[in-house]
């Protein structure tokens, strides 16, 4: 009868022992670090795969890199794999003082990595070694109101010579028509870089290196052309999302606009307020007397996983099935990297009735080709150091012909202080 | 000789001695225990972090090797630095030399009216205060911009037309100066407002008597009289103006052409910290920023004798 107590427990243990032991057999636990927009991307793979546990964390872009290095000093919490919203988390992720990211140049089969558009994984192309995988491209293409330029009587540029001979003659005529900001840093650093301004080349097969020389003809000629255009009004001396200009905007002025893949959706449709049937796409531009144009990107984001963790055979997969699955990403926010579900993703772009045209998305494939091969992933902040040093003139009545040497030597102070040579 | 006929000529029973001797320790003991709670907090979340920070910014926390004054000199190698410093420094003189003027100035002023005015004044001036920095920094970027201010018509007059105009023209000393004086000024109107009312009605009558007119008596007789409360504002806005952060962190809001986040001190131990994952460097500054702080807040004290008591 005594013993009737110390039964019932020792079968109950066992049980739950077992039951806890079935468990932990059958289900892999994974931290993952997304962000809200990511969700639902590993969801899926989450209900896709029985015998993987997925336990997700949102984490705010801001915060990505400074949680993590508190994860990694404390040693505890670390994730498995994360989503890096910037292009510059993968290097911020690689330094010697910061080592997460794990190579995947030889765990991801080739096959995968050429079924990427051109260029995708430039941003994870580091020192010779490949640490993520790029979820979304973001190349810059020329955004454009159809049936203005229609009324306007007036013919989509295909060079950045007619691009400002359009803005000379549509200024003018005195009714305030543009062609986008002049000021913002993602689109004067992007126009820079497909000129084939050095802003912060990597060299290839030397680690760690930059080639930043601002002063050099193709960075001379885009300055000269983007003062010309600030001066005559063509471009604004505002940003993107600053008041002065969308109240233009808004006001139907703005003929065209250089911007990302995602530009069209998440700022001309809902900032801008273009009616529906005005928006769609062109490639981007070239100069006269080169045969094809460059695209610089402004964003896109990329899955790359802990070099420690315990199950590298698991994350590969989650970061492979993310970015190639095409269940789960025709339905993604913005462009696939990866190019097949691209294409079908590409599909819903096309029927978009919201889009003056049904060949934006094969507008922005094409473009895709012309990816600079230079938009890499840099310790330092390019942007930021625009905002210090050119910005405050650019804004309101300088030329950044005078500014290029002020932001070359800021380039390259931050460059040498993330650890960087500078050739 | 004389000692000892002293000692004589007080002749207090010993048993006496002792109890007085015990009542004293017993209060003692219980002061102890009423800060004991506060002493553990400032151990636990002050001073051992400080020194953990000290011990740390004489190692490489990498690698976790002891490697002297590396992380000192690395600090003071960063190009960044000294425009931090003078970024700092003509904050805190503009945001202090402001805050002890116009505060003073504005507590001397409501001291005049009747009571429920100046209550009513004071708590209005509070209100800004009660919002946190954070806060206020977006709703500044917003009273900052031409197009959507309730300034505007100020801006026009300077020609100012786009925010980074009116960013150009007062300057980001200037405009975190007038941030932080709104976010805190509120706070140390209502302190001056207590230490005035503190005052003896008895010299008040005395010196109105004396013929003093409402200058003098603010000039002459209340403010020698609150001039601590005026040290200890100019001491802890001093120290909190050291710090600044919140700022210039987050005018990055306003798009990536006004971010600064290299602007002051405090923000570089942090992006040192906390966007390169070098503690060592960071503990440095933070270090350096420390000591400078501590130090003029003690040089402060001393020369304003802020502990004698009259």
């Amino acid at each position: 009868m005594t013993r009737l107590p110390e039964t019932i427990f020792g079968c109950f243990g066992a049980l739950s022992m077992s039951l806890f032991a079935s468990a932990s057999q059958a289900q892999t636990q994974i931290t993952v670090w997304s962000d809200t927009a990511r969700i639902s991307t590993f969801e899926a793979y989450d209900a896709a795969h029985p015998d993987i546990d997925l336990e997700l964390l949102t984490v705010d872009k801001d915060e990505l890199v400074t949680k993590l290095q508190l994860a990694m000093r404390a040693k505890a919490d670390v994730p498995d794999v994360i989503f890096m919203s910037s292009s510059n988390h993968p290097a911020q992720l690689s330094t010697r003082r910061t080592d997460y990211l794990a190579d995947i140049s030889d765990v991801v089969s080739q096959d995968i990595f050429d079924g990427f558009l051109p260029n995708a994984n430039s941003v994870c192309s580091l020192n010779g070694g490949i640490l993520c995988l790029r979820n979304d491209v973001a190349h810059l293409v020329m955004w454009y109101d159809k049936p203005l330029m229609d009324e306007l009587g007036v013919e989509m540029p295909e060079t950045w010579e007619e691009f400002e001979q359009l803005g000379a003659d549509l200024t003018a005529r005195g009714e305030g028509y543009f062609l986008g900001s002049g000021v913002q840093p993602d689109i004067v650093i992007g126009m820079l870089g497909a000129s084939g301004c050095e802003i912060g080349f990597p060299v290839d097969g030397a680690e760690n290196t930059l080639r930043i020389d601002l002063s050099t003809e193709p960075c001379l000629r885009m300055a000269g052309l983007i003062d010309r255009m600030l001066e005559n009004g063509s471009l604004l001396r505002f940003g993107t999302s600053e008041p002065g200009l969308i109240t233009q905007a808004s006001a139907g002025k703005i003929v065209m606009s250089i911007g990302p893949t995602w530009f069209g959706e998440y700022v001309m449709k809902p900032n801008y307020k273009i009616p529906e049937g005005h928006l769609t796409a062109a490639m981007p531009l070239r100069w006269a007397d080169e045969d094809k144009p460059v695209a610089w990107s402004w964003g896109g984001g990329n899955f790359g996983y802990w070099k420690e963790t315990k199950y590298p055979e698991i994350a590969s997969d989650i970061i492979t099935w993310a970015t190639t699955q095409e269940d789960h990403l025709i339905n993604a926010v913005t462009m696939p990297a990866y190019e097949q579900p691209s294409i079908a993703w590409g599909e819903r772009v096309n029927n978009d009735p919201y889009y003056a045209t049904n060949d934006v998305y094969d507008t922005m494939l094409a473009a895709a080709a012309y990816s600079s091969p230079h938009f890499a992933s840099l310790g330092y902040d390019m942007r930021s150091a625009f905002g210090k040093t050119i910005s405050a003139s650019l804004s309101t009545d300088g030329k950044l012909v005078d500014l290029l040497s002020v932001y070359e030597k800021e380039l390259t102070n931050a460059a040498r202080l993330a650890g960087y040579k500078v050739e | 000789m004389n000692k000892t006929s002293q000692a004589g000529t007080i002749q207090v029973p010993k048993d006496r001695m002792k109890r007085r001797r015990r009542q004293q320790r017993r209060g003692l003991v219980a002061s102890y225990l009423f800060v004991l709670p506060y002493l553990c907090l400032l151990l636990m979340f002050g001073v051992i972090p400080v020194i953990y920070a000290f011990g740390m910014s004489f190692f490489d926390t990498i690698s976790g090797v002891f490697w002297g004054i590396t992380n000192y000199k690395m600090a003071f190698q960063d190009y960044r630095l000294e425009e931090a410093i003078y970024n700092i420094i003509g904050f805190v003189a503009l945001w202090v030399s402001v805050t002890i003027i116009v505060v003073t100035g504005l507590s001397l002023m409501l001291d005049i009216l009747s009571r429920r005015v100046a209550t009513t004044i004071r708590t209005i001036y509070f209100l800004p205060g009660a919002i946190t920095s954070s806060a206020i920094v977006v709703l500044w970027l917003f009273l900052v911009d031409p197009l959507v201010s309730p300034f505007q018509a100020v801006f026009h007059m300077f020609g100012w037309e786009a925010r980074q105009h009116v960013v150009n023209g007062l300057g980001m000393v200037s405009l975190f100066a007038i941030m932080s004086f709104f976010a805190h000024s509120g706070g140390w109107i209502i302190v001056m407002g207590g230490a005035l009312s503190g005052l003896s009605r008895e010299v008040m009558e005395a010196s109105r008597v004396d013929g003093a007119n409402l200058w003098q008596q603010a000039v002459y007789v209340k403010l020698p009289m609150i001039w601590k409360s005026v040290a200890l504002m100019g001491i802890l806005t001093l120290a909190g103006g050291l710090q600044i952060f919140v700022e210039p962190q987050l005018m990055g809001m306003a798009g990536p052409q006004y971010a600064r986040s290299d602007w002051s001190v405090n923000q570089l131990a942090f992006q040192y910290a906390f966007s390169m994952g070098d503690f060592g460097i960071s503990a440095a500054l933070s270090t350096m920023l420390i000591t400078v702080s501590v130090t003029i807040a003690l040089i402060l004290i001393f020369a304003t004798k802020f502990y004698q008591v009259k």
